[in-house]
């Protein structure tokens, strides 16, 4: 432990609140669950989410809240680093923004300039917005992870409502926390990122490990949830073929793969401008400064390498589930 | 490195004593600094231009970086209710109306507040007005300048509450600052310590490739990819010598020429990657 460790203010010791966002029925709920934090009243989240110089990696010590009212861009079509899984209309939504989990190669990182964490309390306006869209598939947990938050927002609960009064749309939310309980519907997909505990250990800080995210992923099939695994992504270290063979059997074994939806499969790969930041902000990572491959304005691994990290998972999947349902990103 | 500012001398004298600060003559910006050199203390003047001139020349002069740590330390005014030191967390320029938040990373002793800072004294009609805010007269200017030099957790700003507002300046006398300051601290100065033990971030600057980079026969883009390579080395535990005196070895080093020095510096990177 570093000697500065009782130096910090617990996470979540702040809470920006944006004047419009006051009377909202959330803000009320969740200063509730946080009765000893400071309240700052701010104009407009932008003012602290947005300000220069910010040094993301040591907010990561002691990140804030932000609520807020998104009055901008709610619904946005999906990037094609991500996958469609097929499905034709593909949209993903942020009623967060920021995750309190802490991956050294996680693309917010990147993205954002910050490690503080908006809620939008006017998530009735997303649901509005979606239901104009037609068919749509909506990922909503990409920039955040709302089902790790959501014992604090309570975002989470809020979309699984949604989706059960609205059966024709398909919701995907995508966590690396292990929850205990979760609401089954039929278009509701839970998608959990599994990493071998040689990767989360190193590379992912406050996440839940590796066996309680089995276990979450276990307690989700048996009470008739949509499941979705996601190897993504996967990170190159030495001895990786072992390290992620390992981490399929270590799967397979606890899991009855055959009940689960699909499967998703992808190296590490990140816009370019987001690499460069992140490199900046973290000059000892190992994830970040591994020699890529640019192309496209997207860092990937050498194309060698990177086919044969997919075309190894894959072939260690494929031991266990049809190919059908194993998607890659390419 | 701390570099505390403070607006007029008799705000300054209870740390100057505390920390048996010693004066460092500086123009137009003179100063105290502590034996161990880890406080320097500032004397900016009366007022959010000086105090942000102060920031900006201290900033250039001491060669201040990201890792240093600027506090405002003052006097202020409040509501009638308000009394003791407290942490800033919003400050509010009262001519401009532009807001500025210091991150509020570190756990310390001080309540909290907001502070608006005015370019005139603050008049107990202001302060009874709003009961929750401060009145200053250098926050805004300071936090205008330090913003440009160090990232918003290193912006710490401590103000100790010594009046109600005043209409006449003659109010606001100096044994009344100093004695705001002094009645507050201990306050103060736990806080102080927990600035003092944040540990600095270690800088780790682009490798030195050196000589190396004349044995691959370098461009500016070749050097850049193999100070990446190293780099990479380093943060994974791989041992670039070894691979290199491979390559010197197998004769692939030192290249003839550029072209060669390419293929080398693939080669580095293929057997790095093995």
């Amino acid at each position: 432990m570093n000697s500065d460790a009782g130096c910090y203010n617990k996470f979540f010791s702040h809470v920006y609140v944006e004047k419009g966002a006051l009377e909202y029925p959330d803000t009320s709920a969740i200063l509730g669950r946080l009765p000893y934090a400071e309240v700052v009243c701010i104009d407009h989240y932008k003012d602290v989410f947005n300000r220069s110089h910010q040094d993301a990696i040591a907010q990561k010590r002691s990140p804030a809240m932000i609520l807020a009212v998104n009055s901008g861009e709610l619904v946005y079509r999906g990037a094609p680093v991500c996958q469609s899984f097929g499905q034709r209309e593909f949209y993903y939504t942020a009623s967060s923004m920021n995750c309190s989990f802490d991956c050294e190669y996680c693309f917010l990182k990147g993205m954002y300039n910050t490690s503080n964490i908006v809620c939008f309390v006017n998530l009735e306006d997303y649901e509005r917005e979606i239901k104009k869209l037609s068919n749509p598939y909506v990922c909503v947990s990409y920039d955040t992870d709302l089902i790790g938050l959501n014992s604090l927002t309570g975002q989470a609960d809020r979309w699984v409502e949604f989706a059960s009064e609205n059966p024709e749309i398909l919701i995907e939310m995508r966590t690396k926390a292990a929850p205990a309980k979760l609401t089954p519907l039929p278009n509701l997909i839970y998608a959990f990122t599994l990493s071998p505990d040689e990767i989360a250990s190193r590379f992912e800080k406050n996440v839940p490990p590796l066996r309680a995210r089995l276990k979450a992923v276990e307690n989700a099939i048996r009470d008739g949830c949509t499941v979705r695994l996601c190897f993504d992504p996967m990170i190159y270290v030495e001895g990786w073929k072992d390290i992620y063979t390992g981490l399929v059997d270590q799967v397979a074994d606890r899991i009855e793969l055959g009940k689960v939806k699909d499967i998703s499969v992808g190296t590490f790969r990140i816009s370019s401008e987001y690499l460069k930041k992140m490199r900046k902000q973290m000059p000892r990572s190992e994830v970040c400064w591994f020699p890529f491959t640019n192309a496209g304005g997207y860092a990937s691994y050498p194309e060698e390498l990177d086919n044969e990290m997919m075309d190894h998972m894959c072939s260690v999947i494929g031991k266990y589930v049809d190919e059908g349902r194993i998607f890659t990103w390419r | 490195m701390l570099y505390i500012f403070t607006a007029i001398y008799c705000e300054a004298e209870p740390l100057i004593k505390r920390y048996d600060l010693s004066p460092d003559a500086g123009y137009p910006f003179g100063g105290f600094v502590s034996s161990d050199g880890r406080i320097r203390l500032i004397l900016t003047g009366i007022g959010k231009t000086l105090a942000s001139a102060a920031v900006a020349h201290s900033c250039a002069r001491y060669r201040i970086s990201s890792d240093d740590i600027l506090i405002n330390i003052g006097t202020c005014g409040g509501g009638t209710a308000r009394t003791g030191a407290y942490l800033i967390n919003k400050v509010i320029d009262g001519d401009s109306g532009r807001t500025f938040y210091p991150d509020m990373l570190y756990s310390t002793p001080l309540g909290e507040s907001a502070i608006t800072t005015v370019s005139v004294f603050a008049t107990p009609d202001d302060t009874a007005a709003d009961e929750l805010m401060l009145w200053d007269m250098e926050a805004s200017g300071f936090c205008d300048a330090a913003r440009l030099f160090v990232p918003p957790h290193r912006i710490v700003l401590i103000k100790a509450v010594s009046d109600n507002g005043s209409d006449s300046k003659k109010d606001l006398d100096g044994e009344l600052l100093n004695s705001a300051v002094s009645r507050n601290l201990d306050d103060i100065a736990a806080a102080i310590e927990v600035f003092l033990k944040i540990g600095e971030t270690a800088v780790c600057g682009m490798s030195d490739t050196g000589d190396l980079a004349e044995e691959f026969k370098c461009s500016e883009t070749m050097r850049s990819d193999l100070e990446k390579l190293i780099i990479y080395c380093r943060n994974s535990g791989r041992d670039h010598v070894e691979i290199i005196d491979g390559m010197r070895r197998d004769g692939i080093l030192p290249a003839a020429h550029r072209n060669a020095g390419k293929g080398a510096l693939n080669e580095f990177r293929r057997r790095l990657l093995q």
